[in-house]
């Protein structure tokens, strides 16, 4: 009997896959779809092949197979009785195997439509990364296109399919397109009904799907659920059609399904209800910070990796002008100090330190603290959550930020930064994970510079760390290509903008290459010596990729030399702030024309004369360039940079007269 | 293969297909005939198993068409009144296809498909797409894909609409042979069809209104059949009082056949009546009796 039914199941499948196959529109739907994808994305996305997979080729191909396959699904539902064969085949002898047999084919077919973005990735390479990535992309599309493809069976078997039907479906689809969206902004679970995908990847060139934690598990399962119901379903309509009854094996699949799509649902949905609850924390303190640490020894012990152990010492200065017996620093609340020099109350995001004895105005001493605990924080970012900072044996990525080292926040901020210090990070029984951070690595998992001012630490097998002339690139294997590519390129600009800086001392660029997700660090200011450059890899055109390094470099040398810029976001604009955009901009003529005075002039004179306004700032700088040269103009950065405060205030119209003034003084 | 309706009844809503109906059906061939929405197609759904009755019970076989449905779909072999197939397959293709979901096990499967078109004189049509087909070659493509799987009741609805004459004749002659191996319910409103059937029941408004043989049937019209010579002016007035069978005009007169109790003209000729005669008069009288109860 089950030889007969496989029989039938088989010959069903084969049949229908063949009407769907060898119908004319199948070829020409593929011949279309290739050319989408090769018009989209060759030559304009330049993620790696798994980073395509999983975000956008994946989305793209999963998002728009889910409207095709809703339509092919409603073609092949409809078959039978559009060509009035349906009264006929309903005489036969058959159960559930004839419908699954023709679901099969629609999903094969469906699945075949995964080729072209396949090979738009393959194409894209590197093999290795497509080879990683080629699973995961196969069974997030399949599940999804067994669902679709089952829902559509599942609803248009209930009630039969009319031309209006194929109308319902697309919008259907459309709602479930748009809808999460919309709603993620007050309602972030609403990703968990975006079965189509779009706007939630979970994935990370450097950390892979480590970063989402178990969301995507729960997502998953919460779809295989729902398959398996709509499975379930389909063979319960049958039953009651064909067989006037109920089918206890349909039965018995709705309870599993329904058990797994809730359980899966429930825990995707508490996934952002942890999230949110960690975002509730209290995170200002409304004293005034009365030190400074200008030293750190931090030792973290991964012998634990899932509860690391922290040995940390503390140069604390006290900055009041009165003994100081006690001060408060921040540290993450999941951290429990377990050994200390000093008494220590652990308050929430705060820590309470007594000191045996007081400390003197302007002295300094001496904190030892030592502390475990699982560190994962978690983010919601459009709708999905994702882990901003973590330690697990798979990877890590600390930002100062969530404090997992201890911080003298000053009074009701935050703290991504703290004042400069003199840093040293030892990184013990590291379980294999290459590691790297934004300060430079003076030896195997050791890491100090002086002037820190905050640590990205990041770890992940997959992560590479190359040393490349000057430039060390830190980035994932998949992005290691084009990483050394953008290391030249900053190589390059860094040794011609470096004379304009002499007292930058350099030593070298950090350039971490990164995937956004998680978020990148938003103000990345320089470690002593080490201009630190943090970036992704995607979507520059070759114009504004030169002008990003150019002030990328710029802004950290003129860091390094004492100058401020502060963020102009609500604020206006002030004469320092043009003054350093007319540095960058000398800059970028300069790389261009390599130095040559004559053509930077011309260039500058054409970009005048295509119509835009006048830098006069940029013109002051060039006419001096031309008579000095390049000291002349790294004498005027110097003064920038030195005299901040009477830039800030100085009147526009005012800012050429005065570069010249110093280009004159010299 | 013995099928036993009895006060089988289906409603649709409000509207009452059939009514009570109760038929024992023996084996050979056996026709349904009545007007169009008589209720014959609702009660062949019915028998294949594709509808639910709403009331009463129909064993087929000894199988009960609601609880056993499966295993009287294994015997049986259904050509509805309005049917297709995919146009892109072959005719052996599709009906190897068929073979399989009707269980046809794969040693006799080629050969099978092979009898069944040469039954239905489309062998050497076997490798030509079904969308190509002429009404007739479809026709028969039905009956050929009914045929699989041996089936011992063939339910045939309304199989000659539509056909040539010729057509209709070669159609008739199929199921006549077939019936000798299996049970052969044919529904049908054209006459003639039913000329070959062992018995017959005559549907009216979702009842039963005759069971019988085809020669009872037409015994229904004895002594009622006349032939009747009138000129051309008086032959309004006759076509008002009495039923018309058949009319013929010949030099300025109409020659017609008449339904009719009593010698309707004192010239009118008493004629043997014929089996659409007898179904006339079935119908007609079930009519009357019906305006009577209402009355």
């Amino acid at each position: 009997m089950l030889k007969a039914m496989f029989s039938r199941f088989l010959v069903s499948f084969r049949t229908e896959l063949r009407l769907l196959t060898l119908n004319w529109l199948y070829p020409l739907l593929h011949v279309l779809w290739g050319a989408l994808f090769f018009q989209l994305f060759i030559g304009k996305d330049n993620r790696s092949a798994q980073a395509l997979l999983e975000t956008t080729v994946g989305r793209l191909t999963i998002g728009l197979i889910s409207l095709i396959g809703l339509f092919m699904a409603g073609v092949s539902i409809s078959r039978s009785k559009r060509f009035q064969f349906q009264e006929i085949e309903e005489t036969y002898p058959t159960g559930f195997e004839v419908i699954g047999g023709r679901w099969m084919a629609v999903f094969v077919t469906l699945i075949l439509f995964l080729i072209e973005p396949l090979v738009i990735a393959a194409y894209q390479g590197p093999l290795t990364s497509w080879v990683e990535g080629v699973s995961v992309f196969l069974f997030d599309a399949g599940l999804t296109i067994a669902f679709v493809n089952a829902l559509a069976w599942m609803l248009l078997l209930r009630r039969n399919i009319d031309r209006w039907g194929y109308l319902i479906l697309a919008a259907v689809w459309l709602a479930f397109l748009l809808g999460p969206s919309m709603l993620s902004s007050h309602f972030p679970p609403a990703s968990l009904l975006n079965f189509m995908r779009q706007g939630v990847s979970f994935y990370s060139d450097v950390w892979g799907r480590l970063i989402y934690g178990t969301q995507p598990i729960w997502f998953n399962l919460f779809y295989f659920g729902l398959f398996l119901f709509c499975l379930a379903g389909m063979m319960q309509i049958v039953s009651v059609r064909r067989f006037h009854s109920t089918s206890k094996i349909a039965i018995g699949l709705i309870v599993i399904a329904s058990i797994l799509a809730g359980w899966g649902g429930t825990r995707y949905v508490g996934g952002f209800q942890k999230a949110s609850f960690q975002n509730r924390n209290e995170l200002t303190l409304n004293e005034p910070v009365h030190v400074r640490i200008t030293g750190y020894q931090v030792v973290m012990d991964l012998a634990n990796p899932r509860i690391p152990h922290f040995h940390v010492v503390l140069e604390v200065l006290n900055l009041w002008e009165n003994n100081l017996e006690q001060f408060t620093l921040r540290l993450n609340p999941v951290f429990s100090v377990t050994r200390s020099n000093v008494e220590v109350k652990h308050d929430g995001d705060w820590i309470d330190l007594h000191l045996s004895r007081p400390l003197a105005p302007g002295e300094s001493t001496l904190v030892i603290l030592e502390y475990e605990g699982a560190l994962r924080v978690e983010n919601i970012s459009d709708g999905v959550v994702e882990t901003t900072d973590f330690i697990d044996p798979q990877g890590i990525r600390l930002t100062t930020g969530v404090a997992w080292y201890p911080l003298a926040v000053s009074n009701g901020q935050l703290a991504d930064h703290h004042e400069p210090a003199r840093f040293s990070l030892h990184i013990e029984n590291n379980p294999g994970l290459p590691v790297a951070a934004n300060i430079p690595a003076v030896g195997e998992n050791h890491f100090a510079a002086e002037q820190v001012s905050w640590v990205f630490l990041v770890a992940s097998p997959r992560l590479v760390v190359e040393q490349i002339d000057d430039v060390t690139l830190i980035t994932a294997s998949a992005d290691l290509q084009p990483g050394r590519e953008m290391a030249v390129d900053y190589s390059r600009a860094l040794r011609a903008i470096v004379p304009f800086f002499p007292n930058a001392n350099v030593k070298g660029l950090i350039l971490m290459v990164l995937g956004e997700e998680g978020g990148l660090p938003a103000y990345t200011p320089p470690a002593e010596g080490y201009p630190v450059i943090v970036t992704q890899r995607y979507v520059k055109t070759p114009n504004t990729w030169q002008s990003f390094i150019t002030r990328t470099i710029a802004s950290d040398l003129w860091f390094m030399i004492g100058g401020r810029l502060e963020d102009t976001y609500n604020r206006p604009v002030t004469s320092l702030d043009q003054a350093f955009e007319a540095v960058v901009g000398f800059l970028n003529l300069y790389r261009t024309e390599q130095g040559n005075a004559e053509k930077m002039l011309t260039r500058f004179q054409n970009i005048n004369e295509s119509g835009m306004v006048v830098n006069e700032n940029l013109q002051a700088l060039l006419e001096i360039y031309q008579q000095g040269g390049e000291p002349a103009i790294a004498t005027i950065v110097w003064e920038m940079t030195r005299k901040s405060a009477e830039l800030e205030e100085l009147p526009y119209d005012a800012l050429p007269a005065w570069i010249r003034s110093i280009g004159t003084i010299r | 293969m013995e099928i036993i309706v009895e006060n089988l009844t289906k409603d649709y809503g409000q509207f009452r297909a059939l009514d009570h109906i109760s038929l024992h059906i023996t084996g050979g061939m056996f026709g349904l005939l009545g007007p169009n929405g008589a209720g014959k197609t609702t009660l062949m759904r019915i028998l294949a198993t594709l509808l639910l009755p709403t009331s009463g019970r129909v064993e087929i076989g000894g199988f009960d068409v609601l609880r056993q449905g499966s295993s009287i779909r294994q015997r049986l072999g259904y050509l509805p009144q309005e049917f297709g197939f995919y146009p892109g397959l072959k005719a052996f293709e599709l009906l190897e296809y068929i073979a399989i979901l009707k269980n046809v096990p794969p040693k006799q499967r080629k050969a099978q498909v092979e009898a069944v078109l040469a039954e239905v004189n489309l062998l050497e049509q076997a490798q030509r797409k079904v969308g190509t087909f002429s009404g007739g070659m479809r026709q028969r493509l039905g009956i050929a894909q009914a045929l699989l799987g041996n089936p011992e009741l063939l339910i045939v609805d309304e199989p000659t609409a539509g056909l040539d004459p010729e057509e209709r004749i070669r159609f008739r002659n199929l199921l006549v042979g077939l019936s000798k191996r299996s049970t052969v319910l044919l529904s049908t409103h054209i006459v003639a069809d039913v000329e070959f059937c062992n018995g017959l029941a005559v549907l009216e408004q979702g009842k039963v209104v005759f069971i019988g043989s085809p020669s009872e049937l037409a015994n229904r019209a004895r002594h009622a059949v006349w032939q009747v010579k009138v000129p051309m002016e008086q032959w309004s007035e006759v076509e008002r009082r009495y039923t018309v069978l058949a009319t013929q005009m010949t030099n300025g007169m109409v020659q017609a056949r008449l339904l009719a109790s009593d010698r309707p003209l004192a010239d009118a000729q008493p004629l043997s009546p014929r089996l659409e005669d007898g179904y006339v008069a079935v119908i007609q009288n079930h009519q009357k009796q019906r305006e009577e109860s209402y009355a």
